[in-house]
């Protein structure tokens, strides 16, 4: 079987798969994609693949699927929260408070169904994955090790060769993609200079006294590692976390996650300082192989989520919708709407989307826009660290400019020396919305889609390349974006000065008026009233209109004005939308809802 | 009294220029107390502020007193900070530290003290300083007698200013004594704070300041009340300065020279100028007119006599008013006004009101950018907190969403709380149901996709507002009508049945026909169609049925295929396939042959034949209208249109003169934004009806028909020739202007660039220099969270996108109000 010529798994680090003739001796049973591992992250691709009605197969080493957490972590609390009431109904909104679930269409196999504890037992996430493969009917081969992967080159293969998986039994499978979603427990075979020093999580003292004045080295950095950390963070002189993955594709992270004041030293030891995957999860050095779950966490290693469930299950489904375009020309499912739908999808995304909360920096959705902008497409969370790659990515077109929505913590514009955090401030008005402190959406307009060299050479601490324009909508503690004054109106006035249009909405008795006193219309006429979809007013909206136009260029010093308000000299208020240009609001409207 | 003062007042212009434009720079000199005696020149006036040596560098009243250094500068009044040393104790060091006062001193004397929080800013120190030294020069008063006694003395003498503010030291009292200082001596300034006294001269919005201009120096006979004009803009120094400038202009000046060539200071001052035309025989009685305008417009126009028969140039012989606006360049308009009133109306709908900006820390430039401009968004916002009879639709979750459509027939309106077109709309929707309330076997229900987002995802809704209907049996249909209640309604009531219908008999077919069978329904489709098909001709009816699918609820179709087919085409000469279609409201029967069986085509041919051959023009159908792309050819009537009219129009309808054109009418009583329109095209407007035909598609010229002639074919028929051979000319085009964004955004980019080269990590961009010097400047005495925040309040950039060309479209109509 060629075993001789494969490099084991675990080989020397830096060398990630060696390349092997395989003889062609028997024909292997050939899958088009095979999952390694049926953790939270294996179960998550399996469902998309399912779904899309692919050629798929799980293996897995243990019986049941979860096995990392029929033994981890040791105090079989989990740490990712379980809130079952947000107070909202929205689905996808309650994702942001649900960190065990996975995605799927079915709302039984919701996190919340299986535990009441807001930090939940171990046990009940073993059951909830359990379940999740039973109740969709996932492909998982079970107490199936696989021992060895080698590379079999094909040019008949997707990507220019197959994976060949060798499991205990000796049982051989070819697979055109390979998806490694191993986790990283600690490993059970550590083989380096002072190896022998290691103790297993499984063993080690949960007795924080036993480390008092000690420099301790953390291999691995799964919850277990993190629950280690803190048990004896208060009694050591120095905590070193390192981890690799179980397979041994030797890089190393600079993971800081809730950890962060520890200023790790990264990954020396083991010679290898950079992650050998790409944004888009694939390795670096075979195409094709990707990472998903826990281990591919080094793509936002600063960040945060993409090590745990309620972030990696977002960032495989955009490896899936990677990989449904590259092999199944299927483009990045995208929604095509008119230009007057702009700010509302806007509005709607960044106040419910899940992926872009918790993915932030990392995921991000991306608003194509078609010529002449009246139309555009909205793709959601895209790694935005391939944004240079998007048209060959995604089969999408980004000829015209493009809008990125990513959500943003505050950013340090001091410097390192200077302490950015003022005392007790958050950001109230729409102007200083850029200093926003806490997570808040960011749009980001580029008239040209960026090119890989400017994706690399970002200014510092930014995600992306330095746009045309940028607009951030003021932060909100509910998260809550829907002001219509506070959030809406300014997005809407950053959106119209990008494009060069005016997006307002206007009710079809101003379109009318507008199309028979003006050549041109503006977009929501265009696009609602002359398709005979004008929005029609009621009697009472229309009484308010003629009453904010009274209040037009309302001063409370000059009567004058007021009456110069009626721009027409009008007895007959209704025949005067003209141009409905500022109107003025009274002041207390603004704090009402706020 | 303050004869050093005189010297000021040379040149207004010039110190007003210095109030508004000069930077204040100027810093507060300090002093010891000796020092400071020494500087007092006689006859000049000084302000000081005595201060403990120990006492804090800053406060607010410092920094309100360093900002009025600059504008008593300009009144030549100067202002210093004194530190009460222990070695020279000043009489007018206070004891304690919070005892401490201000004093103004002209020359060597004490004039007055102020405590400090009299002062408590700018315009306080301003207005009081001037207030203490125009002590004579403006009276203040408490009672009417007063006003009274002062009235009579200088009548005959001298012209008064009165002013109401609402309290000594808030900005409009600054501007009242900035005036004072200014026209102090040419006029009487009376001053009160007295709301009564406002009152009882019979003001109306008390709340607010008010100057009156009292015309007292005419009055000769003593017992004759003062004539009154009242200042209409807002009390600031400017405005009072431009008010009483045209106070001082002669009332009525004659002329006889071109209209276009007269200039006086009413048009420098940006106000209009009316020329009464007059002639010899009538010359009395147009003067006695022109003055009795004159006094009606004071303020807001200039008024001239223009005597005509000694004019070179000439001008219309019917316009008694010439009309002059104050913007250069716009030529004279001519005016036919039998009615005082009439033109006082015109002037005052055509004022050009430049909102003078004065605002020294110009933080209004312009309009706000924070500020609503969608009329959706504003009038759904106002009008939020009132209660909406939802309950008269259900209103759908998750888990109701698929019980409910599949138990009965549904209307589901998908909708996000958060959007205001979807809120807009929601009023209209639960209109529908009102109107519908228990007559409607289909179930008006609602969703908002805000909470229910998975729902109108999986529905396949990605905008709002969407409108849908579930019907057993039925792929759901989405209703792409107006979202309005009447086209609703329409909707909903024309689908309690299914289309095409199956007529089976030529009795049903013919009471189908005369819309005797759907009753109910023609109140809603004012057209039922028919397809005639032989049995045989399978694909066809199919493609029809497809039509008549596509069409429900729009229009009411039917089908008749049954063998006898033959007697109903040969009664209304159709030859099979056919479509009858009855216009139920004209009571007539149109056959159309069917050339091309599509069901596209089909559908286009019946939605051809919905179009009037002269339709009242409204907000609804006028898309459907413009669709054609042909010049529309409107009637504006004033109610229905005159059936002598719409019988000559008809008529060229037949003759074929109006193929390239689409003839309609508008009823300015169901749509009243014809008026809108109508001012677009007329100025001034001509009398009703009006004839215009306006070539949207390509050119947007508006030609006008003649309005002195009447709408009888024959002169119709010559105007359309005119108009074919381009010689009649257009009384406006139409604005061809983008609509570009009504204002700009903030520019956060440079906001954080700038905030980045503040901290030095980036070069400084050139134009942001200035303010950086300035910065400079200030931190180097403030303390640092001030710094901090300095910036962001530099750098609220509101222009990114200066060049503000927007809505040339609505510009051009702007100059017409």
């Amino acid at each position: 079987m060629g075993l001789s010529a494969a490099a084991p798994l675990w080989g020397p680090p830096g060398l990630l798969l060696a390349i092997a003739l395989h003889p062609a001796l028997s024909v292997p049973p050939r899958r088009d994609y095979c999952v390694l591992g049926a953790g939270p992250a294996g179960l998550q691709m399996a469902y998309f693949l399912q779904r899309a009605g692919r050629d798929y197969a799980v293996f897995e080493r243990a019986p049941r699927p979860g096995s990392f957490f029929t033994r981890y972590p040791r105090h079989r609390k989990l740490i990712s929260i379980n809130k079952r009431y947000t107070g909202k109904a929205n689905a996808e909104f309650n994702l942001r408070h649900d960190w065990n679930s996975l995605l799927s269409h079915d709302p039984r196999l919701l996190f919340r169904h299986y535990s009441r504890a807001y930090f939940p037992d171990a046990r009940d996430m073993v059951r909830y994955l359990g379940d999740f493969a039973d109740t969709l009917g996932l492909r998982v081969q079970y107490n199936t090790t696989i021992a060895h992967v080698t590379l079999d080159k094909d040019r008949q293969a997707w990507n220019g060769h197959y994976f060949i998986l060798t499991d205990q039994k000796g049982q051989v499978h070819q697979c055109s993609v390979l998806l490694v979603a191993t986790g990283l427990s600690v490993p059970n075979q550590v083989d380096f200079p002072g190896s022998e020093y290691a103790e297993g999580y499984e063993s080690v003292s949960v007795d924080p006294e036993d480390f008092v004045g000690q420099n301790v080295l953390i291999l691995g950095r799964g919850n277990s590692a993190f629950e280690t950390a803190e048990n004896i963070l208060g009694v050591t002189n120095f905590i070193h976390m390192l981890s690799r993955s179980r397979v041994r594709l030797s890089w190393a992270t600079h993971y800081v996650g809730d950890l962060r004041s520890l200023r790790l030293n990264s990954g020396n030891a083991f010679g290898k300082k950079y992650p050998l995957i790409r944004a888009s999860y694939e390795s670096k050095g075979s195409r094709g192989l990707f990472i998903l779950g826990t281990a591919s966490h080094s793509v936002d290693y600063r960040k945060s989520a993409g090590g745990f469930i309620h972030g990696f299950r977002y960032t495989v489904r955009a490896v899936h919708r990677l990989l449904e375009h590259r092999h199944h020309s299927v483009t990045w499912p995208a929604t095509k709407l008119p230009i007057t739908q702009l700010t509302s999808s806007i509005v709607r995304r960044v106040n419910e989307a899940s992926g872009l909360y918790q993915m932030f920096g990392v995921l991000a959705d991306v608003i194509l826009l078609k010529e002449n902008s009246t139309a555009f497409e909205y793709l959601e969370e895209f790694p935005i660290q391939m944004l240079a790659q998007l048209e060959t990515l995604t089969g999408r077109k980004a000829k015209h400019g493009l809008f990125v929505i990513n959500m943003e913590y505050g950013r340090n514009f001091s410097g390192p020396d200077k302490d950015v955090f003022f005392d007790d401030r958050s950001v109230g008005h729409t102007e200083d919305a850029w200093q926003s402190n806490f997570l808040h959406p960011v749009i980001y307009y580029y008239r040209y889609l960026p090119t890989e060299q400017e994706v690399r050479f970002r200014p510092a601490h930014w995600p992306l390349p330095r746009p045309t324009a940028i607009h951030h909508i003021v932060e909100d503690f509910l998260t809550d974006w829907t002001a219509p004054i506070g959030h809406i109106l300014p997005l809407r006035r950053f959106l119209e000065n990008c494009l060069d249009t005016d997006l307002r909405s206007f009710y079809a008795e101003s379109c009318f008026l507008f199309t028979l006193t003006c050549q041109k219309l503006p977009p929501f006429c265009q696009q609602g009233y002359l398709r005979m979809q004008g929005l029609v007013s009621t009697e009472s909206l229309r009484q308010h209109r003629v009453e904010s136009r009274l209040l037009r260029d309302y001063a409370p010093t000059g009567r004058r004005l007021e009456d110069s308000s009626q721009q027409l000299g009008d007895q007959e208020p209704l025949g005067s939308p003209l141009a409905p240009g500022p109107l003025a609001q009274s002041v207390d409207s603004n704090k009402e809802e706020l | 009294m303050f004869s050093g003062f005189n010297v000021f007042r040379v040149g207004i212009s010039f110190v007003i220029m210095c109030i508004f434009y000069m930077p204040t720079v100027n810093s507060l000199p300090e002093l010891s107390p000796q020092k400071y005696f020494s500087t007092l020149q006689p006859g000049k006036a000084s302000l000081a502020y005595f201060c403990q040596a120990d006492s804090p560098r800053t406060s607010v009243f410092l920094e309100e007193l360093n900002e009025a250094v600059r504008p008593l500068q300009d009144y030549g009044i100067s202002v210093a900070k004194v530190n009460c040393v222990k070695e020279e104790i000043s009489r007018y060091c206070g004891k304690e530290k919070d005892l401490m006062k201000a004093y103004l001193f002209k020359g060597n004397i004490l004039l007055r003290e102020f405590p400090t929080d009299t002062l408590f800013d700018v315009n306080a120190i301003v207005a009081h300083v001037l207030f203490a030294l125009l002590f004579n020069e403006v009276k203040y008063i408490t009672n009417l007698e007063d006003l009274q006694n002062i009235e009579n003395a200088l009548k005959g003498k001298a012209n008064i200013i009165f002013s109401y503010v609402r309290a000594i030291g808030i900005p409009e009292h600054r501007a009242v004594m900035e005036a004072a200082f200014v026209y102090g001596t040419t006029y009487q300034f009376v001053l009160t704070t007295e709301i009564a006294l406002l009152e009882s001269i019979g003001s109306e919005d008390v709340e607010y300041a008010h100057l009156y201009f009292f015309h007292c120096k005419l009055v000769l006979d003593l017992t004759q009340q003062c004539r009154r004009t009242l200042m209409e803009q807002p009390l600031t120094t400017l405005n009072i300065h431009l008010f009483i400038k045209t106070m001082k202009a002669s009332l009525l000046t004659e002329v006889a020279e071109d209209p276009q060539q007269v200039s006086t200071v009413h048009l420098q001052l940006g106000l209009p100028l009316v020329f009464i035309v007059s002639q010899q025989a009538t010359y009395e009685a147009d003067r006695r007119t022109a003055e009795w305008v004159a006094w009606r417009l004071l303020g807001k126009a200039g008024v001239l006599l223009l005597l005509r028969d000694s004019l070179e140039v000439n001008i219309p012989q019917d316009a008694n008013v010439v009309f002059k606006r104050a913007e250069e360049g716009v030529p004279v308009e001519f005016l036919v006004l039998h009615d005082v009133d009439l033109i006082i109306s015109h002037v005052e709908n055509n004022m050009h009101i430049e909102e003078i900006q004065e605002d020294e820390d110009n933080d209004m430039e312009g309009p706000d950018i924070d500020v609503q401009d969608d009329e959706v968004a504003e009038t759904v916002f106002r009008d939020r907190k009132r209660k909406l009879p939802l309950e008269l639709t259900v209103e759908l979750t998750e888990e109701t969403f698929n019980a409910t459509v599949m138990a009965s027939d549904s209307i589901v309106l998908f909708y996000a709380g958060w959007q205001a077109v979807s809120m807009a709309f929601l009023q209209s929707y639960i209109d529908v149901a009102v109107k519908l309330k228990g007559t409607s076997t289909m179930l008006l229900t609602r969703i908002n996709c805000a909470d229910w987002s998975d729902v109108c995802t999986k529905q396949n809704v990605t905008e709002f507002p969407i409108v849908k209907m579930y019907k057993k049996g039925e792929n759901p249909v989405s209703y792409a009508g107006m979202l309005g209640t009447e086209d609703l309604l329409k909707f909903i009531q024309l689908n309690r049945i299914s289309y095409p219908v199956n007529i089976i008999s030529i009795q049903e077919a013919e009471e189908y026909l005369s819309g005797e069978l759907y009753k109910d329904l023609i109140s809603y489709s004012s057209v039922s169609v028919l397809g005639l098909f032989s049995p045989t001709m399978k694909t066809a009816k199919e493609d029809f049925s497809e039509a008549g699918n596509y069409l429900k609820g729009y229009v009411i179709t039917g089908i008749y295929s049954e063998e006898d087919v033959l007697l109903l085409s040969t009664k209304y000469a159709a030859s099979l396939p056919a479509l009858l279609l009855a216009r139920h409201t004209e009571g007539k029967i149109e056959s159309v042959p069917l050339a091309s069986t599509h069901a596209q085509d089909i559908v286009q041919i019946i939605t051809d034949a919905l179009l009037e051959m002269f339709p009242e023009i409204t907000v609804e159908n006028l898309p459907s209208y413009f669709r054609l792309q042909k010049p529309l050819l409107i009637l504006f009537s004033d109610g229905t249109v005159n059936p002598q009219y719409k019988k000559a129009i008809l008529t060229l309808v037949k003759q074929k003169y109006l193929d390239s054109f689409t003839p309609c009418w508008l009823n300015l009583k169901n749509t009243p934004v014809g008026r809108g329109i109508l001012r677009a095209y007329f100025d001034p407007l001509p009398p009703l009806p009006l004839l215009v035909l306006v070539n949207l598609h390509s050119g947007g010229q508006v030609f006008a028909f003649p309005s002195d002639q009447a709408i009888i074919e024959e002169n119709l028929v010559l105007w359309l020739k005119k108009l074919e051979a381009g010689l009649e000319n257009h009384i406006t085009i139409l604005p061809a202007q983008e609509w570009k964004p009504p204002l700009p955004a903030y520019d956060f980019l440079s906001m954080i660039d700038a905030a980045t080269s503040h901290r030095g990590t980036r070069k400084v961009p050139k134009c942001m220099k200035e303010t950086d010097v300035q910065e400079n400047d200030k931190e180097q005495h403030e303390d640092k969270s001030a710094v901090r925040k300095e910036p962001i309040e530099t750098l609220r950039i509101k222009h990114w996108n200066r060049s503000m060309k927007s809505r040339k479209c609505r510009k051009t109509r702007q100059r017409k109000w």
